[in-house]
């Protein structure tokens, strides 16, 4: 019986599975992760990937990312309802501090099975 | 024999081909993706039989596509027929039947005559700020009155006057898939038209459809609220879908039959739920141009519609049936009654 | 050389089965819903295989196409067609290309390639129509299912491929079966 795969084959199977391997690790970054949308008075002005544990501040406000979830760490509003909200992971959740009319939405995989718009 | 060998694979391998075709018309489940009615649509169906219906479905869904667009066979014939009757299939005359009977519910706030001032804005073309007198023309051609209706014929009083099936077209498809799914024995279905969803029986696992409304101030995909339904429609009307800026304003598509402009009431968005879809893709048109208070108090006094009207002021205002279902998923509006 | 009866009821034939095949595929598929619409394994690359190392290029595009045309009117209907049938040109292409060229493959390289490039072209489909970029990543993942699928249809090929063409009185111009 011959040769059903030959060398050149595997060569080529081995070197598509690695092109798709390093393909799904670079673009991980951007495809599958979750991310948390800020605005300020309506427009979204930053784009915050959950994944990556990290403190930054918008506007004077400071928000925190931490496994998975995203809070307002410190605000001077002075309700401070925001700060007391704590952490948001569930994607779809948002909170708002509104005296500095910024706001936090979580995005990632909807919950509902389709959207009506 | 080499030759009866022959015959033999063929037979078999046409054997084969139509066993297994047929098996393709009983699959269990089915999904598609069709490019029409200007936007995707999807379907995911269970139960019954699958192929088949979504076949038919998508094939519908050209089909309509191509009969009832604005610059379409069916609306040009009427239009050059005015003011003489012009024949009409039946599944047309039904459509525009249904268009009138909304303009007559909704007193004119839905009118499928507004063809003259669609055209006049050309949001979907190149669209442009017209002056005062263009609009005033326009409008003199807008009224759902104007249109009659015979049988299967149907005239248009004036010259000029065309008519806009958009605002219903979706809803009537949807419609039709319904009758489909249920010809073909399909036990539950999720269709959505570019944003209008049908939620046909309930979910595969038995529990009710969950579906989102868009948040109107947020990316497409994006909910502020989810309600659950089974066997309803859930359409949504809102500034946010089309819309241009010219001279530092914004003008959306859903105009006003009364003054020719874009309605501008406070309102963002109207969501209407409804067994019968082309009543909810109406009505979502409709409550938007009445605005908060007409719209609600209609929507109120219709039995088996529901509607959730957005405003500007980020509150959601709810009819009284949506009370206990409704719930909000984006914390920045808030619900009022 | 063949006549011209022959010649259309061999096409017929090849047509049927690689219609049946795409068919009981998308069958399969439907029971595994992809976010990516009418991507599929690929087994009807047998038959574009086949044409391609017995018949011509032209004979092979010409087959895959009105396969696909075929296995969306009675299966998923014209949505299904404009998806699948950029990708099954491509990857018929693509196989000719490889059997010219790269002459080292076998039959189950040149099949792998064939499985790949139809589910990225799929894949770019499918962004083209949605506008929805994030279903790139679903290519890296596809490629992996195209380089098994495409290795496992080849080998099924070489088994096939001569029964094939011994039942429809077929002689094949190219050696399908690279020996080492």
């Amino acid at each position: 019986m011959k040769h059903i795969l030959l060398k050149a084959d595997i060569i080529l199977f081995l070197c598509i599975i690695a092109a798709a391997v390093i393909g799904m690790i670079l673009f991980l970054g951007g495809g599958d992760a979750k991310t948390a949308l800020i605005r300020k008075d309506g427009n979204i002005v930053r784009r915050v990937n959950l994944d990556t544990d990290q403190t930054f501040s918008v506007d004077g406000v400071l928000f925190e990312v931490r496994g998975g979830a995203i809070r307002f760490k410190e605000s001077n509003c002075p309700g401070q309802e925001c700060v007391h909200a704590g952490f948001f992971k569930r994607p779809g959740s948002s909170m708002a501090c509104l005296p500095n009319r910024i706001s936090v939405t979580v995005l990632g995989q909807s919950e509902v099975d389709a959207v009506a718009e | 024999m080499a030759t009866d060998y022959n015959k033999c694979m063929k037979k078999i391998m046409l054997a084969l081909g139509l066993v297994i075709l047929a098996l393709a018309a009983c699959a269990p489940a089915g999904t598609s993706a069709t490019y029409a009615l200007g936007t995707v649509c999807s379907q995911q169906v269970y139960g019954g039989d699958c192929g088949a219906a979504i076949a038919e479905v998508d094939a519908m869904l050209l089909r309509i596509t191509g009969e009832y667009a604005i610059n379409g066979a069916l609306t040009g014939k009427i239009s050059s027929a005015a003011p003489n009757p012009a024949e009409l299939t039946d599944e047309a005359a039904a459509l525009i039947g249904a268009s009138l009977d909304m303009a007559a519910l909704t007193g004119g706030a839905f009118d499928p005559t507004i063809g003259p001032v669609s055209v006049l804005w050309d949001i979907t073309g190149n669209p442009k700020v017209p002056s005062r007198t263009d609009v005033q023309k326009a409008l003199e051609l807008v009224d759902y009155n104007n249109v009659r209706i015979d049988g299967n014929t149907v005239s248009l009083a004036k010259k000029g006057m065309i008519l806009d099936l958009g605002g219903i077209a979706k809803g009537y498809a949807a419609d039709i898939a319904a009758e489909i799914y249920k010809k073909h024995g399909i036990k539950s279905a999720l269709l959505n038209l570019g944003g209008n969803i049908y939620a046909f029986g309930a979910r595969k696992d038995g529990k009710d459809w969950r579906i989102g409304i868009r948040d109107p101030k947020g990316q497409p995909g994006e909910h502020a609220a989810a309600v659950a339904v089974s066997d309803k429609s859930v359409v949504t009307s809102g500034g946010y879908e089309r819309f241009f800026e010219s001279g530092g304003q914004t003008y959306h598509h859903i105009f006003d039959p009364y003054t020719g402009y874009p309605a501008q009431n406070g309102l963002l968005a109207v969501t209407v739920i409804c067994k019968n879809s082309t009543m909810a893709d109406a009505l979502s048109t409709a409550f938007f141009v009445m605005g908060l208070d007409d719209g609600l108090t209609l929507a109120n006094r219709l039995d088996a519609v529901e509607a959730v009207f957005f405003t500007d002021q980020k509150e959601v205002y709810i009819t009284d049936g949506l009370k206990e279902s409704i719930e909000i998923t984006n914390e920045t509006y808030t619900i009022k009654s | 050389m063949r006549n011209s009866a022959k010649r259309a009821a061999v096409f017929g034939a090849l047509l049927a089965l690689s219609a049946a095949l795409a068919v009981a595929e998308s069958m399969i598929g439907a029971l595994f819903p992809v976010p990516v619409p009418g991507v599929k394994l690929g087994i009807a690359n047998i038959v574009s295989l086949f044409l391609l190392c017995c018949f011509s290029l032209s004979s092979a595009l010409t087959i895959s196409f009105l396969r696909t045309l075929l296995a969306s009117l009675f299966f998923g209907g014209l949505g299904m067609f404009v998806y699948s049938a950029p990708g099954a040109l491509l990857s018929t292409l693509a196989m000719y290309i490889a059997l010219r060229r790269l002459k080292s493959l076998s039959i189950a390289g040149v099949s792998m390639i064939g499985a790949c490039v139809h589910n990225i072209a799929q894949v770019c489909v499918a962004v083209l129509i949605t506008g929805e970029t994030g279903l790139f990543f679903y290519g890296f993942v596809l490629l992996i299912a195209g380089a098994v699928s495409g290795a496992v249809t080849g080998i099924a090929a070489r088994v096939t491929m001569p029964r094939i063409a011994a039942a429809l009185n077929v002689r094949c111009k190219i050696s399908m079966f690279k020996e080492v």
